[in-house]
């Protein structure tokens, strides 16, 4: 439950009063600088890198990509790739790359003699040993009756990883909760499944021990589900929290202070350089 | 208690061995409904004098002879009795209101000119009769919202009965309820205060040269002060309003002997949700509802016993799946007692204890309960000497167990348990005021407090680059429930002096020190129930603040109060909170915290006409808050959330004819300082805002208007009488700012405001537009 939800409906008796305009504020204006998209990761593809100017706030044009600069991926296995522009501030390697698992990568962007820099490893992680649908048949109060999806797979790490999950419905990415980022503290990815026997689902839903987080959707017999699961970096982790808590706020007094989303990149440079380790499954919903 | 008894006795024989003169002592109170008369004002035609105490009472030490005594409180007829004293002497007096008073809107309900002779300097006292004129959003009176009117005291901003003092953060004011501490005194989420009007007496706020006796929070003390109940006869008071109706009865148990009060009011702001245009909404529950009682019992003419509590709660759900509810419970044993005409002691043990909680029912057999409370026991002693006319000494100890629970978390079967707290805080404190001269007198005091924190579990951090804890350990002690693990102490000196210029004008003085130990994590501008109350421990030092302040007050004619004061205050040790601090159910909280100093100055005008047809007052405020703390804004200084330059009130009251009387409130202040973005990004198919400094900027400046007009009942023998109350908030209907917020426009928005889906754009939120409300309020 959403504390904004509470807030809500505690002030609603106040808000058959309350009014929400448009206003103009003449905003204070920060130095303008780059902003940066990148994301590289094990899958075999073009590496690409998307850098654009930041914009006032009340800027409404489209955004406007940085053309000029330079743009190196390099590892500490000595391997260099040079990004080439291809259009309105997307750079992209020739040929297809993919991340070495224990490899740290390093993106370079050289732009009005300001060199941005950032690193980050790309962390191991195992295959999902298991990925099978099972069915609800009452509604418990915490979850409807339906078909779910569950996961089993090991850490690699004992400690410090974190994840991020993409579910797809017959290739169709989910919506609201496509993105799930759970923080694992429990040194196993099945953390919301732990008490789930494979081989004895029935067993399972008989004592009460599914939560089907973290894919808490409710599936069709017949439809083809699959999962990526990313295994990413802590201060990955926290940057995509905070941009989400950036977006949930109301700017009502109940709001903590806003403050920017802690980027790797340096010189001041907004957006992440994220290296990813993906990994994937899919399961088919049958009775 | 043996070291009491020997205090006691040290006190009684020192003074008693020098003691050549006699006593007359007593207590004054309200001839129609014997409530105690506090701060009335008990002067010697030969010169010198008194004024009575929180429980009416009073001794003045006079020499052997003829004496003229004149009793008088403002509001009331003065009294002057002359005798002849040949030993120590008892008078008690009831004073006669005059009837024609009872309308003005004043801020001290003391004697014409008491400012001036008053010796003491930021402090506001009020009386329930005048806060009752001052009209109020839905007819419903407001202690809280009130004071803000007044210099140096800040509304929390609309919906909120948060206050800043001084520059003072919310968690930093001690608002205490008959002596027990009131940890949220807001009702549905800061729209109304917990005070029942009806229940309460009146209150005094201090800002600063704050007496020794109190202590535990840095910026202020509020002391609000239960009606005792009528002792004289069996009476009532209601009210029917537009959002909540209340019903106090009182009235003697044993005729001059014993009385009672009971106070209940219950809320309905539910009953306008089945017309919000949201569902969810419409199956909602939100209600409070308060009780408070009080009894007292004369034992003898020199013991007297207190009994008050007050009850609490809101409750909120959400259709059947959600609830929430919090409140506070108080109670308050007291006897007083008189063990001679010049001294008087008070002994209390409190009970507070202020709980939230949660639970989300799935159904029958599955839900979820979030459960946290902070439950405070204590005991107190505190004297009075009347050493002679000239000097008075207070003196006492306080002893104070908290008693934490951060937060059980029920899922099912499953409990978990944030560490529970325990700790002592304790103070023994004397004050000494002492009249020099007619012109001069001077208070001075010690206050030493200390804290303990008892088993428990300490965590050490690591630190970052500004040497404050970081949320990953390095070391994890636990300790018994009976051993310290960890203590704090420390000494605060406290004084004040003022020195009569004429009989019109006084300079007044005060430097204080205080500290403070517990605290509310809120990471917002205004705090929530659920902010959790943690203490000083290994990595939390405790909040120190040392404030001077200067005043003039100045009377001119017969019937206006004048005062400028200025401060300047410089807090230590003060919390702020990392970026994405998670606040909420979390063991390692000190890992979130960032801590650093705070500094506040500021000047405070303030012109009060007592009596006449119109009465009322303006208050201006111009001030300044700040903090720095290493880890925020680049390690510079920022504005607290609450730093606002400018403060006008202007509150009016006139009377029209005999029987109507009309008031109004005007109210100006700077808006406050945010941090709206200063730039956007593109990143992930959307905009990103970029954020500067630390309130950077400022929200639009607030003002408003109310009105308000009341029908006061013709002049009749009948007991009962009512009246009607009509009150219009923000008369001209202003779109003051609640909040500003900047969204990249989704289609809603879109279409609402006219501009493209995408867009960044600015919204602003009004909270309250007009408000009409009636009341209808009765007394018996």
């Amino acid at each position: 439950m959403k504390l904004n939800k509470i807030i809500l409906v505690l002030t609603a008796f106040i808000a058959l009063t309350a009014c929400e305009q448009l206003v103009q504020i003449d905003l204070p204006q920060g130095a303008q600088t780059i902003a940066v998209d990148a994301e590289i990761s094990t899958d075999l593809r073009p590496w690409k890198v998307f850098i654009t100017n930041t914009q006032a706030y009340y800027n409404q044009d489209t955004v406007a990509g940085v053309e000029d600069a330079i743009v190196v991926i390099s590892d500490d296995d000595g391997n260099v790739d040079t990004l080439e522009h291809v259009e309105n501030g997307e750079y992209r390697t020739i040929n297809s790359r993919q991340c070495v698992p224990g490899r740290t990568y390093t993106l370079d962007i050289q732009h009005n003699n300001t060199l941005f820099s950032a690193s980050e490893l790309c962390r191991f992680q195992y295959d999902i040993d298991t990925f099978l649908s099972f069915f609800i048949p009452e509604t418990n109060g915490f979850i409807q009756k339906g078909y779910y999806v569950f996961e089993v797979a090991n850490e690699y790490e004992p400690d410090g990883d974190y994840y991020l999950w993409k579910i797809y419905r017959n290739d169709t990415m989910l919506d609201g909760f496509g993105l799930i980022l759970d923080e694992d503290q429990n040194r196993e990815v099945s953390f919301f499944n732990l008490n789930i026997d494979p081989n004895d689902i029935e067993k399972s839903i008989r004592e009460d021990s599914i939560s089907p987080r973290p894919f808490p959707f409710n599936f069709k017999l017949g439809d083809t589900v699959e999962i990526e699961q990313f295994c990413i970096n802590k201060k990955y982790y926290e940057f995509l929290i905070e941009l989400q808590n950036q977006q949930n706020r109301s700017g009502t007094p109940f709001d903590p202070p806003p403050a920017n989303p802690k980027s790797n990149i340096s010189n001041g440079a907004f957006g992440y350089f994220s290296v990813v380790n993906i990994k994937r499954a899919s399961t088919i919903i049958l009775e | 208690m043996r070291n009491i008894c020997l205090s006691l006795f040290l006190t009684i024989f020192c003074f008693s061995a020098f003691a050549q003169q006699y006593s007359i002592s007593g207590r004054v109170k309200n001839i129609e409904d014997g409530e105690d008369l506090i701060g009335a004002i008990v002067k010697l035609e030969s010169g010198g004098g008194a004024y009575t105490n929180q429980y009416g009472f009073y001794s003045i030490t006079v020499s052997k002879g003829q004496h003229k005594v004149t009793y008088s409180y403002f509001g009331y007829q003065d009294q002057t009795l002359e005798f002849n004293v040949t030993k120590d002497t008892v008078i008690n007096i009831e004073l006669v209101p005059e009837a024609d008073e009872i309308e003005a809107v004043t801020v001290s309900a003391e004697k014409e000119d008491s400012k001036v002779e008053n010796k003491e300097i930021s402090v506001v006292k009020m009386e329930m009769k005048d806060i009752k004129e001052i009209p109020v959003i839905f007819g419903e009176v407001d202690v809280l919202k009130t004071i803000t009117l007044l210099p140096g005291i800040q509304s929390g901003g609309e919906g909120s009965t948060g206050i800043n003092v001084r520059g003072g953060g919310q968690d930093q004011n001690l608002i205490i309820l008959d002596e027990a501490t009131v940890y949220n005194a807001s009702h549905l989420l800061g729209f109304f205060s917990v005070f029942n009007g009806d229940a309460i007496k009146g209150l005094e706020v201090y800002k600063g040269g704050i007496p020794a006796k109190y202590g535990g929070r840095l910026a202020s003390l509020i002391d609000i002060r239960m009606k005792d109940g009528n002792s004289k006869q069996f009476a009532g008071a209601g009210g029917v309003g537009t959002i909540s109706s209340r019903l106090t009865l009182e009235g003697p148990i044993i005729k001059d002997k014993s009385s009672f009060m009971i106070a209940g009011r219950r809320s309905y702001a539910d009953l306008f949700l089945p017309f919000a245009p949201d569902e969810t909404v419409q199956q909602s529950t939100l209600y409070f509802y308060d009780l408070n009682l009080k009894s007292n019992y004369k034992i003898s003419d020199n013991d007297r016993l207190y009994l008050s509590g007050y009850f609490g709660r809101d409750v909120f759900g959400l259709g059947n799946l959600f609830g929430l509810a919090w409140g506070n419970a108080t109670a308050t044993l007291r006897w007083n007692h008189i063990f001679n005409q010049k001294l008087f002691a008070n002994f209390s043990l409190v009970y507070s204890d202020f709980d939230y909680g949660f639970s989300i029912d799935f159904d029958e057999n599955t839900n979820i309960a979030f459960d946290q409370n902070i439950t405070d026991y204590y005991g107190k002693a505190d004297f009075i000497y009347y050493a002679n006319t000239k000097s008075t000494f207070t003196y006492g100890g306080q002893l104070i167990y908290h008693d934490f629970n951060p937060g059980t978390f029920t899922a099912l079967e499953d409990v978990q348990q944030l560490d529970k707290r325990k700790a002592f805080e304790s103070a023994i404190y004397i004050d000494h005021n002492y009249e020099i001269d007619a012109r001069f007198n001077i208070r001075y005091g010690l206050r030493y407090s200390a804290f303990a924190n008892m088993g428990g579990t300490l965590y050490e951090y690591v630190k970052d680059e500004n040497g404050q804890p970081i949320s990953d350990l390095t070391q994890e002690t636990e300790y018994d429930n009976a051993q310290i693990s960890n203590y704090f102490g420390g000494l605060e000196p406290r004084a004040s002096v003022s020195y009569n210029l004429n009989t019109l004008t006084a300079l007044k003085s005060t430097y204080n020190r205080t500290i403070q130990y517990i605290q509310q994590a809120s990471n917002t501008a205004s705090a929530f129930p659920t902010d959790q109350w943690f203490s000083s421990n290994n990595n939390v030092k405790p909040q120190i603040a040392d404030q001077v302040a200067l005043g003039l007050f100045k009377n001119f004619k017969k019937n206006f109060e004048t005062s400028v004061e200025v401060y300047y205050k410089w807090m230590q040790n003060q919390i702020d909170y990392r970026e994405g601090a998670n606040l909420f159910f979390n063991d390692q909280l000190d890992g979130e915290l960032l801590f650093g100093k705070g500094w506040s100055y500021g000047a405070e005008f303030f012109i009060n006409k007592t009596s006449g047809t119109t009465t009322g007052f303006i208050s201006y405020t111009w001030s300044k808050s700040m903090r720095q703390v290493d880890g925020i804004n680049f390690n510079d200084p920022y504005p607290t959330n609450f730093d606002r330059r400018h403060n006008l009130s202007v509150v009016v009251s006139q009377k029209l004819g005999t029987r109507f009387v009309l008031s109004g409130t005007f109210v100006y202040n700077s808006g406050n300082p945010f941090s709206p973005p200063v730039g956007k990004y593109f990143y992930q198919d959307g905009w990103n805002n970029i954020y500067g400094s630390r309130n950077n900027y400022r929200i639009p400046d607030y003002h408003r208007m109310d009105l308000g007009l009341t029908l006061k009942p013709k002049e009749s023998e009948k007991r009962f009488k009512s009246s009607w109350n009509l009150s219009v908030y923000n008369v001209y209907n202003r779109e003051n700012p609640y909040a500003i917020y900047f969204p990249e426009a989704n289609a809603e928005q879109a279409e609402k405001f006219g501009v493209k889906e995408g867009d960044t754009i600015a919204v602003q939120v009004a909270l309250f537009k007009i408000i009409p409300s009636l009341t209808w309020n009765f007394e018996f």
